[in-house]
């Protein structure tokens, strides 16, 4: 009998909401804001819209492959062939979201030192609460798997409250007098779409549960669309919020803005409530990096494209290692990032270029997909020919080449980036051309990318030594 | 106005949500045939190595359904939207043009026969 859908688009847009809010995208607010004022919005409005076609790009991927448990890995396997999806998956999703999480980490580090104020290292705080998810995690527990749609609920009804009652100049703080308006240069504002645009990533992790979802033709694709222009609205008033309460100087270098917003528009009561909803909404946060990518590690490993031991699970059925080296990686940048706002921005613009260049590799694969497979059934085709997926791949190397306004800056950001991706080219040619043994610029077919997801495909090919 | 016939093979378990979708599109009546068949594949599964030598049968539903030409585009694409995977073994299609239907209780012809 067939299992009945049980997700609506209010469930869509409540998943696509709680995915992609974090404590991380306020830092990126409050930099934003902080450096140019009010006009950041039309900066988050220009992201927004990029955003939104990147995820009709998705939509449409999905249609074409769709209850793929890899997502972006297999249809750039499908697209474009191992090596890219390799690079993409290990550099642009789990390096990109280790980092993220560790940014996120430190974040929440310093939120909870500066409220609590005891005599230990902030760091201390990451390390308990990461060491409590790994301990969870080994056993096989979800303990917020109940309460996530709640915290995302939170997250953004405290920032949307928040950002009215400081638009509206009725928190109980004193006023800040200053021009609403710090640049208005369109050069500018266009360059800041870069920062803007961690503010909208992640909503592709609807993707997934869309085969639960009713009419999920309609619902996925509007879902995402309507998550998306809500989060751009309920951060825009934030921002009017903080021309109020937080001179814009202090707002750019700060490492938890919102902690700061919250003092300055409600006094401790304000510090304190954005700090309980922002840990919520982080451990919540690192709770699904460490079980997803140890999954999407499994799921590779599976497909032969990482390493054996990342399939090995406990006695729980939990892919133990995968978990141990995610919370040790995340524990790693949580350290690298500890306390310091100038490091937090470069990791999120470094975790942004990364994240920038995997969605290029969805809107090719999307175009490959277009001129091999046109008559294909999409349930979900992005409308206007090419000329959206062109815009997408236009706008997001934009994105890249104006990530930072500061030179040096910027230059780091590519060299971490290209020295990362040149390291995973090394590691993707010859894991590809010697352990797969598969051809390593080659595409592969889309039903043998789809026939992967049965677990015999992998059984009889180690069985029959073709994989080791 | 002239009338086709749709016959659809695909495997047993898209039937029921295929007679769902084809019931909500409309379509008035079909006739079903358990059959056994291979493609171009000669029933290897989709996870083996090797392509079989020899063709295997593998079970399969056909779906016959008798319309109206105007109404096959649109049918073709329900059909289509919803019995895509990607997989191998969604199925195949045909499309034929009947000359003919007539309604034995009341001797009616053509159209007027669905």
């Amino acid at each position: 009998m067939k299992e009945e859908k049980k997700l609506g688009l209010r469930n869509v847009i409540s998943v696509s909401v709680g995915l992609v809010i974090a404590t991380s995208c306020l830092v990126s607010l409050g930099q934003g804001a902080g450096t140019i004022g009010v006009t950041f919005i039309y900066a988050m409005i220009i992201a927004c819209v990029l955003n939104m076609i990147t995820m009709a790009t998705m939509a449409e991927l999905n249609a074409l492959m769709p209850n793929t448990t890899g997502g972006l890995a297999q249809y750039t396997l499908a697209g474009l062939g191992p090596f890219p999806t390799l690079i993409s998956m290990v550099g642009g999703y789990l390096l990109c979201n280790v980092l993220s999480t560790g940014v996120e980490a430190s974040i929440f580090a310093y939120a909870i030192g500066d409220l609590l104020h005891l005599p230990i290292p902030n760091f201390t705080y990451t390390l308990i609460m990461s060491l409590l998810l790994l301990v969870t995690n080994l056993k096989g527990v979800d303990v917020f798997a109940k309460i996530q749609d709640l915290v995302a609920y939170l997250m953004i009804g405290s920032m949307l409250v928040l950002g009215i009652i400081g638009a509206l100049g009725m928190g109980t703080g004193q006023i800040v007098d200053q021009p609403a308006v710090m640049s208005s240069d369109f050069g500018t504002i266009i360059s800041m779409t870069a920062v803007a645009f961690w503010l909208f990533i992640g909503a592709e992790y609807v993707i997934p549960i869309s085969k639960d979802v009713k009419n999920a033709k309609r619902n996925v694709p509007l879902g995402m669309f309507l998550g998306l222009a809500l989060i751009c609205v309920v951060q825009a008033v934030l921002v009017l919020g903080f021309k109020n309460y937080t001179p814009w100087a202090d707002l750019a270098d700060s490492a938890a803005p919102h902690l700061l917003y919250g003092m300055n528009l409600l006094g401790m009561p304000g510090k304190i409530w954005m700090c309980l909803v922002a840990a919520l909404a982080f451990i919540s946060t690192q709770n699904s990096t460490i079980n997803g990518l140890a999954s999407i590690c499994q799921g590779m490993s599976k497909m032969n494209m990482m390493p054996r031991f990342f399939a090995k699970t406990n006695k729980n059925d939990v892919p133990f290692i995968g978990v141990w080296i995610i919370t040790v990686a995340i524990l790693v940048f949580a350290f690298a990032s500890a306390d310091s706002s100038d490091t937090i921005s470069f990791l999120i613009l470094v975790g942004s270029t990364f994240w920038m260049i995997s969605y290029i590799i969805a809107h090719i694969d999307l175009l490959v997909f277009r001129h091999r497979l046109p008559k294909a059934p999409r349930s979900f085709k992005v409308p206007g020919g090419v000329i959206l997926p062109v815009i997408g791949i236009l706008g997001t190397a934009f994105m890249i080449l104006n990530i930072s306004t500061d030179p040096a800056e910027k230059y780091a950001i590519w060299g971490f980036t290209g020295i990362t991706f040149l390291i995973l080219g090394v590691y993707a040619f010859f894991w590809i051309k010697y352990k797969m043994r598969i051809p390593v610029f080659k595409h592969v077919p889309m039903q043998k990318v789809l026939a992967m997801e049965n677990d015999l495909f992998y059984i009889i090919r180690k069985r029959r030594g073709i994989w080791r | 106005m002239s009338i086709s016939k749709i016959e659809v093979i695909t495997d047993m378990s898209r039937f029921s949500s295929l007679k769902a979708a084809l019931s909500k599109a409309g379509v008035g009546g079909m006739t079903v045939l358990q059959v056994l068949g291979c493609g171009v594949e000669k029933g290897t599964r989709e996870y083996e190595v090797d392509n079989a030598c020899e063709m295997e049968l593998l079970p399969k539903e056909q779906i016959n359904l008798i319309v109206e030409t105007e109404q096959v585009p649109e049918i073709l694409e329900i059909i289509k939207q919803e019995l895509y995977t990607g997989h191998i073994g969604d199925g195949k299609i045909f499309v034929y043009r009947i000359d003919n239907a007539i309604r034995v209780r009341t001797g009616d012809e053509g159209v007027s026969a669905l």
